[in-house]
């Protein structure tokens, strides 16, 4: 395939992946331990999670930076309904529950952007803002720590797929990890093989052209969104069952971690590129930064710093090597009133 | 006669596709030098070569001009020496003024704050020498392509332009304004201006180019000197081919059948200014079997009536009713209207058509996708064989369907457009400007295709500004003007006397 030769975004993060393993495990032997590889992995689950959605929202042309309120929403609603009245009761009740508070407040991100035709990073951005002020002002700001978890959520989040014990402690493979993949794998099947998915790097790469071969634009839109909606509840409450707390203030920022990792994938801020492999690749690429700056001593905010330089780098990346397959970017006029 | 320009043994390769091969070409001063090829024979990426869209160290060869050697780095080298570039697909600002379009990149004025009597002076003044009679402030976007053409033209004009290139510039041109743009070149010739003058059209090729340059996969197989010999259009074409054409038009015996589509009443007003009709009142039919042309003039009304038709893609408050096969139908959506049968091929590929981020096999198939898979689950294989099947089937010149339909040519990206409409099996098929673009030799299979869709009993409508393919494709030919169908011939009575008087009889359009 193609998409998949050496000249591919895919291929370039994954060689950068390769090297920056390589490097910190030259400095650092500790790293190739499977306790440290297991580990990333599962710190990765969350916002990987998390970056499949915003991977389909990109491809379909969007933006979304309101996700990390959605998430901290979908999950404080969803562990507080279950710690204070013991309701669904059940964990995969309680993900279906976070996965469908993310997916109506997508809908109403689908909404503005379709409905009423506004621009998807006002629109995110806005609903994001209230989602949260919502969450902060009327929920609650309490955090449920350990003792008030919902159990359930605990030991869900103590479950691992594989498990050893080796010299230094025991060795696991959390279950986060195959809530990504998963996640990682329905996303993949989707945009890869079917005809909506098909429909999303259509409108993303030109909306008139896919209404004009009678894409349905307003089902794409829900798609997307809603998508992005439900994945980013899942992952809120993911990362409740991981961490063992939820807090309404919870992933703030995030959104520059998120965007910056799929677009280190190869996504195009610009719609109708980006592939789930690569996004995948890009989240490792990131928690591997993240965390070897972290064991480097690097202070947050400098990380940012490094975040944020990545982001750009990266996008710039993108945009050249577009720019690179064609002539010069051409602005034509879209004649609507042409001849005849 | 001293050669202005001689681009010596250039090659230029695009990854492991070679797209011109040790290329050459001169022109002298003052000369209209025409240059010819199929599709994907290197025309247009020898003209960016010259014009330093590619930089110097992305090609091999060397270029002279105007007696040194250059090594452009970049469009801005090019243009302040007078090499002026107008491309296939015009690089106009839709919502900007003409004025400002011809005056984006210099405006006149002082300490960078533009003189906007100056600008209107000198637009006006610009407008007048290539004949376009447009106010200034008009956006583009209210403009046809045709006149989009001479804005880019009185663009060019603004600088101070020894050499122009027009890539295609009639392609969407109807005959009088090719004609009036041709006398334009003519004009600019007697001025000392040279151009270089890329088209498909070989009558005009003929007609005003004082050498004639020949392409074909990618190497110059001649170049001829017009004012020495005559030179035969036919001749160019056995240059261009490497093969005979015997003939234009396919021949064919049309079955026509039973009437398939049809609309009455069909009225639609123009988007951005309610209450203005753009299609007034006009019935319209098409039996199965039949090919049915649609004359006129730019503006005349044709495109938006095929767009209006088409799921409402043009136009507001549209009124009318539509049957296929004698039953109404609801056309008032795009599915809609695929679900009834129809499929419009736009004229607007760079926009309308193509995906161009897409590789050509995601495009043949985007407008029927349920026909490579199963319950929503796309086939791989079988749309790769579908895309390949076009792609032999229309001669698509590619490495391979997974090219990115960006880096096609122009004309092997409209026989995209049109595999793609094909391929989502119409009852009927609205052709807007199929050949714009196209090789002579690649136009007689597209008519060869559009002869055997009406055989297979579909309806075809196609709408061209040539009045010669109109003439020996169609069975019926219907005249538009200003909004309503002014005439109708039968084959046996069409002639382009008779549809020229019937355009011209209506007024003709300000
Ligand atoms: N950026 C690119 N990447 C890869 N191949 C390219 C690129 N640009 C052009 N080509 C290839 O180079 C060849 C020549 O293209 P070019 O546009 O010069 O043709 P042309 O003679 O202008 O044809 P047309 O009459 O259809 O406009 C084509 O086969 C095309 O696919
Ligand atoms: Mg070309």
């Amino acid at each position: 395939m193609k998409r998949l030769g050496l000249r591919s975004p895919e291929a370039g993060v994954a060689a950068v992946l390769v090297v920056a393993a390589l490097a910190i495990g030259t400095a650092n032997p500790a790293f190739w331990g499977w306790g440290n590889l297991f580990g990333l992995l599962r710190s990765a689950s969350v916002s990987g999670t998390m970056a499949l959605g915003v991977l389909v929202v990109l491809i379909a042309g969007g933006i979304d930076v309101s996700f990390p309120a959605f998430a901290a929403a979908a999950m404080y609603l969803s562990v507080r309904a279950a710690a204070d009245w013991g309701w669904p009761g059940n964990i995969g009740f309680m993900f279906l529950l976070a996965a469908g508070i993310g997916l109506l407040l997508g809908l109403a991100n689908a909404l503005f952007v379709h409905g009423v035709r506004l621009v998807p990073l006002i629109v995110t951005l806005g609903t994001g803002a209230v989602v949260r002020g919502f969450l902060l002002g009327v929920v609650g700001t309490s955090v449920v720590n350990v003792g008030r978890m919902p159990p359930e959520t605990v030991a869900f989040g103590r479950l691992s797929l594989l498990q050893w014990d080796a010299g230094e402690g025991r060795v696991q493979l959390s279950v986060a990890v195959l809530v990504w993949a998963a996640a990682a794998a329905l996303v993949h099947l989707l945009l890869r093989f079917t005809v909506p998915g098909r429909g999303l790097y259509a409108l993303g790469g030109d909306a008139e052209a896919a209404k004009r071969v009678g894409f349905d634009v307003r089902g794409l839109t829900v798609l997307a969104y809603g998508l992005a909606g439900a994945l980013a509840g899942v992952a809120g409450l993911l990362h409740a069952c991981l961490a063992w707390q939820a807090s309404p203030r919870e992933f703030i920022g995030l959104e520059l971690d998120v965007l910056a990792a799929v677009v280190l994938g190869g996504a195009s801020i610009f719609g109708g590129r980006g592939s789930v492999p690569g996004t995948v690749l890009g989240v490792l690429l990131l928690v591997l930064v993240n965390n070897s700056l972290i064991l480097l001593g690097v202070p947050t905010t400098w990380q940012r710093v490094v975040v944020g330089a990545i982001l750009v780098g990266a996008a710039a990346a993108t945009a050249l090597r577009e720019r690179g397959l064609r002539p010069a970017p051409s602005i034509t006029a879209p004649s609507m009133t042409t001849g005849a | 006669m001293a050669d202005i320009l001689d681009m010596r043994d250039i090659t230029k390769r695009f990854g492991p596709v070679t797209a011109l091969r040790d290329v050459t070409l001169t022109v002298r001063a003052g000369e209209i030098h025409a240059l010819v090829g199929e599709n994907g024979a290197g025309k247009s990426t020898l003209m960016k070569v010259l014009s330093g869209v590619y930089p110097a160290g992305s090609y091999e060869g060397s270029i002279t001009y105007d007696g040194q050697v250059r090594h452009f780095r970049s469009i801005n080298d090019t243009e302040a020496l007078g090499i002026i570039i107008i491309h296939q697909e015009l690089a106009l600002i839709p919502l900007l003024s003409i004025a400002e379009n011809i005056f984006l990149a210099n405006p006149p004025g002082r300490f960078g704050v533009i003189n906007r009597d100056a600008v209107h002076a000198r637009t006006v003044a610009l407008l007048a020498k290539v004949g376009l009679r447009e106010s200034p402030g008009t956006p583009v976007t209210d403009i046809g392509v045709g006149k989009q053409q001479l804005v880019e033209i009185a663009k060019a004009l603004s600088k101070q332009v020894r050499l122009l290139i027009l890539d295609e510039p009639t392609a969407s041109l109807n005959e009088r304004d090719s004609a009036a743009l041709l006398d334009l070149l003519v004009e600019f010739r007697a001025g000392g201006i040279s151009s270089i003058l890329i088209s498909h059209k070989l009558n005009e090729v003929t007609r005003v180019a004082d050498r004639i340059t020949v392409l074909r996969d990618g190497r110059t197989v001649e170049t001829v000197d017009c004012r020495i010999q005559a030179v035969e259009e036919d001749l160019i074409i056995r240059r261009m081919v490497d093969r005979d054409l015997d003939s234009r038009f396919p021949d064919h015996a049309p079955q026509i059948g039973e009437e398939v589509f049809r609309v009455e009443d069909w009225s639609v007003d123009h988007p951005h200014h309610p209450g203005r009709q753009v299609v007034r009142g006009v019935g319209f039919h098409v039996r199965r079997g039949e090919i049915v042309g649609i004359a006129g003039l730019m503006g005349a009304g044709r495109t938006e009536f095929a767009m209006s038709v088409f799921g409402r893609s043009y136009g507001r408050d549209i009124r009318g009713r539509a049957f296929m096969d004698g039953k109404p139908v609801d056309l008032s959506t795009v599915p809609q209207a695929i679900a009834a049968g129809l499929a419009y091929v736009t004229e607007d590929r760079k926009h309308l058509g193509l995906i161009l981020g897409e590789d050509i096999r995601k495009n043949v198939t985007l407008a029927n996708l349920g026909g490579v898979s199963r319950s929503t689950v796309i086939d791989d294989m079988r749309e790769l064989a579908v895309a390949d099947d076009y792609r032999g089937r229309m001669r698509i010149r590619c490495s391979s369907v997974y090219q990115e339909s960006g880096n096609l040519s122009g004309g092997n990206q409209q026989k995209v457009v049109l595999s793609k409409w094909l391929f989502s099996g119409p009852e009927v098929l609205i052709l807007d400007e199929p050949t714009r673009g196209i090789d002579v030799g690649a136009k007689y299979e597209i008519y060869q295709i559009i002869n055997t869709l009406a055989d297979r009993g579909k309806g075809v409508i196609v709408i061209s500004s040539e009045m010669p393919e109109l003439l020996g494709l169609c069975d019926r030919i219907c005249v538009m003007n200003e909004g309503a169908f002014v005439g109708e011939f039968s084959r046996a009575e069409a002639s382009q006397e008779k549809i020229m008087r019937s355009i011209m009889r209506k007024g003709e359009q300000p």
